[in-house]
């Protein structure tokens, strides 16, 4: 199997997409936490009991 | 890695942070609806509540309004009677001046009345007292001559002694000498008076008046002026003289003075009592 060449640029690009999806990341865990804080866990979940 | 994926890359890469960048911004901005939604909702309690108490504090204005007005109510209507009440006196009150006021004008006319019989009854009065004086002044004329004829008279007397002293000492020489005629038998001769007798008494007549009893009452007194409720119109005359008697107590005379139709009016004389009102009055006893 021959080995696949690989250029220092597909890492750049590959970290920025790394970048990228922490970023949204980042900004979902904000908004859950905001939203928590705002309008309290049982708007995002809420445990019910099993009927 | 082929050029297109470097620039899906790229491109998915930046619009990720643009879109991160503004999902963060807008919701670090975003308003806290649900803390909003409880001040708001702990509000319209406390303004419940706020509210229910001024309901309250409504209904109970309510019912002291209505307690007052209902008290008012009352005030009202018995002012309302007090001020019927007071206008009807307020209309007597009217009517009794009315009254009064035509009494006042009635008497003040009777007033003017009264001072005019005063003014003629002190002009009278005056007049009377002219006469009075008139009269007293007469009258001391009349004691004078009185005690004139009052002397005369006891002087007439005193010679009416001296006559009849004279007449007994005349009937005893008269005597005497008879005696002495008849002791002597010397004839007796008719004895002829000296001076003949030709005057006879003549009648006694009266030069007063002859008249019929008048009788009255006497209606006024004064001082010494006293008016009697006969007149001209009785055959009452000047100078008549009226015996004033109470019951069987003869009081005084009143020479009559004055004479009007249905009065007259005279001074008294020999005053034993103060006559009154209503003593019966009569030219003769």
């Amino acid at each position: 199997m021959a080995k696949k060449t690989t250029s220092p640029e597909s890492d750049i690009y590959t970290a920025i997409l790394a970048l990228a999806c922490l970023a949204v990341l980042a900004a979902t865990v904000f908004v859950t936490l905001k939203s928590i804080d705002y309008y309290g866990s049982e708007s995002l979940f809420k445990i019910e009991a099993p009927r | 890695m082929s050029i297109l994926t470097k620039i899906l890359a790229f491109l998915l890469s930046a619009i990720s942070l643009l879109l991160v960048g503004m999902v963060v911004a807008f919701v670090g901005n975003t308003e806290n609806y649900k803390q909003a939604y409880d001040e708001q909702k702990n509000l319209v309690t406390v303004m419940r509540a706020d509210q229910a108490t001024m309901e309250e504090q409504y209904n109970t204005q309510i019912k002291k309004c209505t307690e007052l007005e209902t008290k008012l109510q009352q005030q009202l209507q018995n002012m309302e009677a007090d001020n019927n009440r007071l206008t009807a006196d307020l209309r007597k009150a009217e009517r009794m001046a009315q009254q009064y006021q035509s009494q006042a004008d009635s008497w003040k006319g009777v007033m003017t009345g009264f001072e005019q019989s005063v003014r003629n009854l002190q002009a009278s009065l005056s007049e009377t007292q002219t006469q009075l004086d008139q009269a007293r002044t007469q009258g001391i004329k009349d004691q004078k001559e009185l005690n004139q004829i009052t002397a005369d008279l006891y002087e007439k007397i005193v010679q009416l002694q001296a006559l009849e002293a004279e007449r007994r000492r005349l009937l005893e020489q008269k005597k005497d000498l008879e005696e002495q005629v008849v002791t002597s038998n010397i004839p007796v001769r008719e004895v002829r008076p000296v001076t003949p007798l030709t005057r006879e008494a003549a009648p006694v007549t009266t030069t007063l008046p002859t008249s019929t009893d008048v009788k009255g009452l006497v209606v006024e007194v004064s001082e010494n002026l006293v008016t009697l409720s006969v007149g001209s119109a009785d055959g009452v005359r000047e100078k008549m003289v009226f015996h004033v008697t109470r019951g069987s107590q003869f009081l005084c005379d009143v020479v009559i003075t004055n004479v009007d139709i249905n009065r007259s009016a005279g001074i008294i004389d020999l005053k034993v009592q103060q006559p009154q009102v209503g003593d019966t009055a009569s030219t003769e006893l």
